[in-house]
C-alpha cells in the first residue's frame, strides 16, 4: 500500500510502526494448513447427510457398504398388510378420554368427603345396636337398688309391706279385712326362724295341711 | 506466487469446487498476516487472536460465494476480521464484568502481562496509548496508522463516512501524543 502523506502530517516521524508483540516462530507458515483443516471439519458437521461422510471419512470400507438391508428378502409382502392374530379381533381405534386433572381432583375430593360421612353414620348405628342390646337404665336401675336397699331395715321393710299389701288372716286371727296386714306379719312372726319353721311344719299332718290350703282363700281377694 | 494472483482470479478459482480450497489457500497466503496483526492489536493477546481469526477465516469460506465483488477482496475480509474482534472484545468483557469506565485500564492490564512487556520503549508506549482510546478511534488509528488504509476503504469496512473517519483519527492522534508525552 503506497504511503499516505496525510498520515505522516498527523502524526510524528519518530513513531514506530513495528509490532511489539511476540509470537510463535513459523506462525503463519502453519496458518493456513490449521484453517483449512478447521474448515473441512466445519464442512463435514455442516453437510446434509453427515453420519454418512463421517462414517466414510473414519473408515471408507464402512461407507462404501450399502444401507439397505439384503435385497429381494421382503419382496413377496403385499403392500399394508395387516397381521391378525388367531383369537383376536380387528379392534378400533381406541379414543381415550382425557380426564381433566382439575376434575379428577374433584372427584377424589367427593370420594373422601362420602367415605368420611359413611363411617360416621355406622359409627352412630353401631353405637345404637349397642344401647338396645345392653341397654343402660336397667342395670343402673339394679346398681341403684342393690346399692340403696342397705340402707333400709328389716322393720322399714315391714312396715312398708303393711301398708302396701292386702294379706289373708292367719288361722288363728277372725279379722277377715282384705286390706289388713296383720295375717302376714302374724304369719311372719309364726315362721320365725327357717329351722323352727321346718320343725314345726314337719310336726303338722298331711291331711290336715291339705284341708288348711283348701279351705284358705285367696290371698288376693 | 499466491501473492501475484489477482483477486478475480482467485474467486474464479473458488467458484469450481475442484479448485476451491487451492483459492482459499491462495487467499489466506495473501492477507493473513494483515489479517491476523489487526485483530492482534485490537485484542492484544496471541492465542485470542489465533482464534478470531479462525473464525473470521471460516466465516469467509462460508460467505464467499456470496461475495458480490462490488468492494475489494481485502475490504470484506478485514470487515469481517473487524466484526469478529469486536463481538470477541465484548464477550471477553462480559466475562470479566468489566464496565465500560474500567475498559481502558483493563486493556492496559492485558498489554502489561504481554511477553517481553517494557514500559520504557516507545513500542509499548505507543500501544499503551493507543489501549486508552475509545473502541472506534482505536480502530480508525490501526487502520490508518499501521494498515495506510485509504478513508474510503475504512468507510466501506467500518461504515462511516470519509469525513468522520478523518475527524475520528485526527482527534485519536492528537489523545495518542499527549499520553505518550504524560509518560
Amino acid at each position: 500500500m503506497e504511503a499516505n502523506p496525510n498520515t505522516e502530517q498527523e502524526t510524528p516521524k519518530n513513531w514506530p510502526k513495528n509490532m511489539p508483540f511476540s509470537l510463535p516462530a513459523e506462525y503463519f507458515s502453519d496458518l493456513h494448513t490449521n484453517i483449512m483443516q478447521t474448515i473441512r471439519l466445519e464442512r463435514l458437521s455442516d453437510a446434509p447427510d453427515s453420519a454418512i461422510s463421517e462414517t466414510s471419512s473414519i473408515s471408507p470400507l464402512l461407507g462404501s457398504l450399502k444401507r439397505n438391508g439384503i435385497s429381494g428378502r421382503w419382496d413377496n409382502l403385499k403392500p399394508n398388510t395387516n397381521i391378525v392374530l388367531s383369537g383376536q379381533e380387528e379392534t378400533e381405534e381406541i379414543n381415550l378420554k382425557n380426564t381433566p386433572v382439575k376434575s379428577l381432583k374433584r372427584r377424589m375430593n367427593w370420594a373422601a368427603a362420602a367415605a368420611i360421612i359413611g363411617i360416621l353414620i355406622l359409627s352412630k348405628i353401631f353405637m345404637e345396636k349397642q344401647e338396645v342390646l345392653h341397654p343402660r337404665t336397667e342395670t343402673s336401675a339394679s346398681n341403684g337398688i342393690n346399692s340403696n336397699s342397705t340402707e333400709f331395715s328389716d322393720e322399714d321393710i315391714k312396715s312398708f309391706l303393711s301398708e302396701t299389701m292386702a294379706l289373708p288372716a292367719a288361722p288363728d286371727q277372725t279379722t277377715s279385712s282384705s286390706n289388713n296386714a296383720e295375717p302376714f306379719l302374724a304369719y311372719a312372726d309364726l315362721l320365725g326362724t327357717p329351722e323352727t319353721f321346718t320343725q314345726e311344719m314337719d310336726s303338722i299332718p298331711v291331711h290336715e295341711l291339705i284341708a288348711f290350703v283348701n279351705d284358705t282363700p285367696a290371698m288376693n281377694d | 506466487m499466491s501473492n501475484l494472483m489477482h483477486d478475480g482470479d482467485i474467486l474464479r478459482m473458488f467458484e469450481t469446487s475442484d479448485t476451491r480450497e487451492r483459492a482459499f489457500e491462495a487467499i489466506m497466503a495473501k492477507y493473513q498476516e494483515r489479517l491476523y496483526w489487526h485483530i492482534r492489536r485490537l485484542v492484544i493477546d496471541h492465542e485470542d487472536a489465533n482464534d478470531v481469526l479462525q473464525n473470521s477465516m471460516i466465516r469467509a469460506w462460508k460467505g464467499l460465494n456470496g461475495f458480490r465483488q462490488d468492494a475489494q477482496l481485502y475490504t470484506w475480509l478485514y470487515r469481517i476480521a473487524t466484526n469478529e474482534s469486536l463481538s470477541f472484545l465484548e464477550q471477553k468483557k462480559r466475562k470479566a464484568a468489566v464496565s465500560m469506565e474500567e475498559v481502558p485500564a483493563w486493556m492496559a492490564e492485558q498489554l502489561q502481562a504481554e511477553e517481553g512487556f517494557d514500559a520504557n520503549k516507545l513500542e509499548w508506549k505507543l500501544q499503551l496509548a493507543i489501549q486508552q482510546l475509545p473502541e472506534k478511534q482505536k480502530l480508525v488509528f490501526n487502520l490508518r496508522y499501521f494498515d495506510e488504509m485509504p478513508y474510503e476503504e475504512m468507510s466501506r469496512i467500518l461504515g462511516t463516512s470519509v469525513g468522520a473517519l478523518k475527524a475520528s483519527y485526527h482527534h485519536a492522534a492528537k489523545k495518542v501524543e499527549r499520553s505518550m508525552l504524560e509518560d
